[in-house]
């Protein structure tokens, strides 16, 4: 390891950093202008012939200025956030590259290294993280030793240099290559068995707020603005549908779709068409849900259902967001402790914002729902009267006019009050292929601008006759509601993407659709949770989607090769597998994979207890665990300050070096070796005379010292003896040094010197005895 | 400076005296982070962060195995160190050895700590900068070197020894202190002849009998002898080089005092600082000449009881710089010290009634070291170098 080679790897380090929270934040920006600026650094850094081109002030005012940037964008701005500190932690990085005038401002780019690839991991924990770390952590952790020699050699005013040494190299690897594996099983050990929920959300909110432009989603409909429909392959979340039985029921093909929410309101503005929700039934009050399965709909758990949804969700962000799930939802079960709600009316259920100092990366829940629209109405009572349309509902003259002409052609009766209930359905599907196919419509995603003063979804019906899905669902939607059948618009996504590899459909923000749930008849076997009188049964809604299904997988899925498909999937199972193993790791992952419940159960009292002291505003307890803690590090303080003084006490007095006697005599012996091994009896005669002489001219009764020390005592106590006695022991002192230490013998001549030697000096000290 | 060296055996290691655990601004950086990961991964229940937490915590763990075992291992022992004059680089050896038998040593900082055993090294009369071992193999031993400046003449005492060091993380600096008594006396320092050879042989020597105007190289003509190249062109005997048919120059033999006493004055005894030490500072350099012409030189300061004959060669050179390097203006007369008798040549080094540091000198001496003389600033008595 030289400096230039810890240079290499620290820039190494930083790159990798960049690209990890360009990784994260899925930005070609971030990553191109962060390398720029990085390599900018770099060259300018070395081209001029000097680690630091800038002088000082500069540096320092560039360091202000970013610093004044930051907090003026986190001040004025976006507020504090993830994003914000990580584009801060990236103009330091740019700014040290060019300010490296010593070890330890390559220090403190490795640093800001780390911290960028902490913001990276906040950030997101997709895969492309996950495999940067295990990149970055090996040439982290060579590049911080490197740091240590680097560091070391300058204190001392030397260049570090052990490459040459072939040793030193080998020992350098090994150190890397432990320490490195260590720290992956240490933190793959905590990965497993540190309990999860113990203190979640227990802090504020600290991200950007995930908004309709990063799921594709949205809960609401506005005919008429432009740009709501997203492009992006990004994954939102991973869908596994099961049968009662735990078999995976999904296959290339066949299409799920997961509702979020369910707009039953129409309103129109001047140019606007706006879904929204039905305004008066507001959503339950939140209830915390964890663990067991929570009834959605009021129903017993004994309730058939037909089918399992497990969702993971790739990115679970802090604010309030829709669940999505197929048909109604009946029971839904959480991995996390979710602070849900539901809707009254639609079923559409919603996580709730707590607070939460961080994103929650990994987020994942089933759903339990019965297709009743496939499984047939058993207890169907058809004799009942159509459910009446929401109140507000007020179909306009053109879309009426399309919606009867619609049915005539299909030969049912458009009238409501003379149709009967079992035909709403074949009317509903007459409409759906109406506008599929029959009407003449047409799939875009860059619908023409309605007319002045016109409703969007009548300009759609009668003039444009382009639109997305959005537009498709409003007209049918409205249409329905036109002859009297009671329907909504649904919105959500639409599961195609089916991998054979992993059993799972892969949802991404382009699957985000709208589609249409019609009121095809009333469950009077089953009560409804929160039934009103007039609603006092429960009401089976069956989905039609009128988007033109060709028009919209061409648009949304692009062709590709066989050879690219398979890649692809692979690609995705890794991803899923991570997802699912690493990202969505939970406390039931944990009993499941352990077997260990005991973590679990103890992180849950414990948090059971802390919630109800927080909540009964009892601070008695965390004063008391506080002040324990505190006592233990006063403690540990104590102990650590006493026993340094102790020691230094005990070694005052010369207790700390003292042996047992067995341990002499193997220290004397060993010391007898260290000059036998030479096989020079002068040398051995040489050292017993200086040994006779510290002793005579040291004080009495002390303990044995080393070899070094008493030959250091020779020359010393030879300051105060004869001449010819300082020389004399001044040669032996330094043959026995080249002796012991270089291994160098002296020639014949020394060799009869230094016995005269020593014996002029055993004859003093005996003499002085 | 690394290099291999052999086994130490038991005996021959420093004592270890006490061990020290140092936190540093990095340990508390890492210690910051270390939380905020776990705050955070508790929180959001982010596993990565979970992850990163753990490779946090391993990392303390690592670097407590990796620094503690090794720091345990470690064994020093000191070279016998020389006697530097003030200037002069002092190079002590340190021979270490890792009695560890799987973690290597990576760098290490020795460093000498004088009498106390804690706190930051102090050598008064030295610069000093540590040794560094870059590394040392399990079982193995290795050789460092530290280079200290001697600042100031006098005896030192090195007594400690701290082995210290922040691998792998520099979270924190793990020192051992080894005892290993020791002392180094740092002699005067001796002002390079160059400009002094020049100066005696154009000043007059002024001793006690009287004036002599006399070079030190003296004009009475001793040998003829061959050219070789650095002679001056007028010491070259034209005629006898035309005889000869090769160049050769006249030398002369030298009229310097044969055993002249460096005799420092009295009134050193209450000198400042400053003087007193540019004072034997002198003395070392003039001695150091005269004993390079081949003068036998003795020392004699009356005030303090020194007296060191004259006598020729190297270990009487030595001897009396070792008197001056122990020499205080407060030193009690000793009786029984004979200094220069009748009829012996002194040189006497005092002060003039001259300002600055060109009083010093100036009652006999003022042609060896001139007004203009200036001793190298890092020579300079500490404090005086202004």
């Amino acid at each position: 390891m030289t400096g230039r080679a810890f240079e290499r790897r620290m820039l190494l380090v930083t790159v990798l950093a960049i690209v990890m929270y360009a990784l994260a934040a899925q930005s070609a920006v971030v990553f191109t202008l962060g390398l720029a600026g990085i390599a900018f650094g770099w060259v300018v850094g070395r081209s001029r012939g000097s680690r630091a081109p800038l002088p000082m002030p500069v540096v320092l005012g560039l360091i202000t200025a970013v610093t004044s940037l930051a907090l003026l964008r986190a001040v004025v701005g976006e507020g504090f956030t993830v994003g914000l500190f990580c584009e801060f932690i990236m103009m330091l990085l740019v700014v040290k590259m060019l300010d490296r005038r010593r070890a330890r401002d390559d220090a403190q780019v490795l640093t800001l290294s780390v911290f960028l690839c902490i913001g990276a991991i906040l950030t997101s924990n997709n895969i492309g993280v996950g495999l940067s770390i295990l990149v970055v952590v090996p040439i982290l952790v060579s590049a911080v030793l490197g740091y240590q020699l680097v560091a070391a050699a300058e204190a001392a005013g030397q260049t570090p240099e052990i490459r040459r040494q072939k040793l030193a190299r080998r020992d350098a690897r090994r150190i890397v290559v432990v320490t490195t594996v260590a720290m992956f099983a240490g933190s793959t050990l905590m990965f497993l068995l540190f309990p999860r929920e113990l203190g979640e959300r227990a802090f504020g909110s600290w991200r950007e707020v995930a908004g309709r432009s990063q799921t594709g989603y949205d809960d609401e409909i506005d005919l008429g603005s432009t740009g709501r429909i997203s492009e992006s392959a990004t994954p939102v979340f991973d869908l596994q549908v099961l049968d009662r039985d735990g078999n995976p029921i999904g296959a290339p093909g066949r299409v799920f779709y997961l509702r979020g929410t369910a707009l039953t309101v129409y309103q129109q503005t001047r140019s606007d068409g706006r879904w929204k929700w039905q305004t008066e039934r507001q959503p339950d009050s939140p209830r915390r849900g964890k663990e067991r399965w929570e009834t959605v709909a009021a129903l017993s758990e004994s309730d058939p259902w037909e089918v399992e949804q497990r969702i993971t969700m790739r990115d679970g962000g802090s604010n309030s967001a829709a669940l999505f799930t197929i048909n109604e939802p009946m029971f839904i079960w959480f991995d996390q402790t979710t602070h849900w709600a539901r809707n009254t009316s639609t079923y559409a259920i919603t996580r709730t914002p707590s607070g939460g100092l961080f994103t929650d990366s990994n987020f994942s829940y089933a759903v339990r729902s019965l297709d009743r629209a496939a499984a047939g109405f058993p207890d169907i009572d058809q004799s009942e009267t159509r459910m009446p349309l929401p109140d507000g509902t007020e179909p306009q003259p053109e879309v009426v006019a399309i919606a009867e002409r619609v049915l005539i052609d299909a030969g049912i009766d458009p009238d409501p009050e003379t149709r009967p209930v079992g035909d709403d359905s074949a009317a509903s599907r007459a409409i759906e292929s109406f506008l599929q196919a029959e009407g003449g419509f047409r799939y875009t995603l860059s619908p023409l601008p309605a007319r002045p003063g016109v409703d969007p979804t009548v300009d759609f019906l009668t003039v444009t006759k382009a639109g997305h899905c959005e537009y498709f669902a409003s007209a049918m939607a409205l249409m329905c509601q036109a002859v009297g059948i009671p329907a909504r618009v649904a919105t959500g996504y639409v599961a195609t993407e089916f991998n054979d590899l992993t059993g799972h459909y892969v949802v991404r923000r382009s699957n985000a659709h709208a589609w249409v749930e019609v009121l095809v008849a009333v469950d009077t076997s089953t009560r409804r949770a929160g039934a009103t009188p007039s609603r006092p049964h429960a009401e089976l809604w069956r989905t039609y989607d009128p988007t033109p299904r060709n028009d919209f997988q061409n648009l949304h899925q692009k062709p590709s090769s066989w050879l690219m498909s398979r890649l692809k999937s692979m690609a995705e199972a890794i991803e899923f597998a991570w997802v699912s193993n690493v990202v969505g790791f939970s406390s039931n992952s944990q009993e499941r994979a352990l077997g260990v419940s005991m973590i679990a159960s103890w992180a849950r009292q414990a948090e059971s207890r802390m919630s109800t002291r927080f909540s009964a505003r009892d601070n008695t307890a965390v004063l008391r665990a506080a002040a324990v803690g505190g006592l233990v590090f006063g403690g540990v303080l104590a102990f650590g300050w006493a026993s340094s003084v102790l020691a230094r006490r005990i070694s005052a007095h010369g207790l700390f070096g003292w042996r047992l006697p067995a341990w002499l005599m193997f220290r004397r012996r060993a010391r007898g070796s260290a000059l036998s091994g030479l096989r020079m009896p002068e040398l051995q005669m040489a050292y017993d005379a200086a040994i006779e002489f510290v002793q005579a001219s040291k004080t009495p009764g002390t303990r044995a010292e080393p070899l070094a020390i008493r030959l250091n005592r020779v020359l010393a106590g030879a300051a105060g003896i004869p001449d010819d006695l300082s020389g004399a022991a001044r040669r032996l002192v330094r043959v026995l040094y080249a002796a012991t230490y270089a291994r160098a013998l002296p020639d014949a001549d020394d060799r009869r010197r230094l016995v005269d030697d020593a014996k002029a000096l055993r004859a003093w000290a005996r003499a002085r005895r | 400076m690394i290099a291999r060296a052999p086994e130490i055996a038991d005996a021959d290691h420093a004592t270890p005296v006490s061990r020290r655990y140092e936190l540093r601004w990095p340990s508390l950086v890492y210690i910051a982070t270390a939380l905020f990961l776990a705050v955070g991964a508790v929180n959001s229940q982010n596993n990565l962060l979970y992850w990163a937490f753990g490779a946090a915590v391993c990392g303390v763990v690592i670097s407590g195995i990796i620094s503690g075992g090794t720091m345990l291992a470690l064994r020093v022992s000191r070279d016998p160190v020389g006697t530097p004059h003030v200037g002069d680089t002092l190079s002590i050896g340190y021979a270490l050895q890792n009695r560890h038998r799987l973690l290597p040593v990576f760098a290490v900082l020795i460093e000498e700590l004088g009498a106390e055993a804690s706190g930051r090294p102090k050598l008064e009369r030295f610069d000093t900068k540590p040794a560094v071992l870059a590394h040392c193999s399990p079982r193995g031993s290795a050789r460092a070197q530290a280079n200290l400046i001697a600042r100031k003449r006098g005896t030192t005492e090195l007594r400690y020894i701290r082995v210290s060091s922040s691998f792998p993380f520099g979270l924190v600096r793990k020192s051992v202190v080894f005892e290993s008594p020791a002392s180094v006396l740092s002699l005067p320092a001796v002002v390079g002849t160059r400009g002094l050879d020049r100066r005696v042989r154009t000043r007059s020597v002024r001793t006690s009998s009287g004036t002599r105007a006399t070079s030190p190289e003296g004009v009475e003509f001793y040998s003829i002898a061959e050219y070789t190249p650095g002679d001056a062109l007028v010491k070259i005997a034209w005629k006898r080089s035309a005889a000869l048919g090769q160049l050769v120059v006249r030398r002369t033999a030298s009229s310097l005092p044969a055993r002249p006493w460096l005799v420092l004055a009295d009134e050193l005894a209450d000198a400042p600082e400053r003087e007193f030490e540019t004072a034997v500072c002198a003395a070392a350099s003039i001695a150091a000449h005269l004993a390079k012409q081949g003068a036998a030189v003795g020392l004699a300061a009356p005030w303090a009881g020194v007296a060191v004959p004259p006598a020729p060669g190297q270990r009487s050179l030595h001897r009396l710089y070792k008197a001056l390097a122990s020499l205080e203006p407060d030193a009690t007369p000793s009786r029984g010290q004979r200094g220069p008798g009748a009829g012996e040549e002194t040189i006497t080094i005092g002060i003039s009634g001259r300002t600055g540091r060109e009083r010093v000198n100036a009652l006999a001496t003022e042609s060896w070291l001139a007004p203009d003389a200036q001793l190298p600033r890092e020579l300079m008595p500490e404090g005086a170098a202004s």
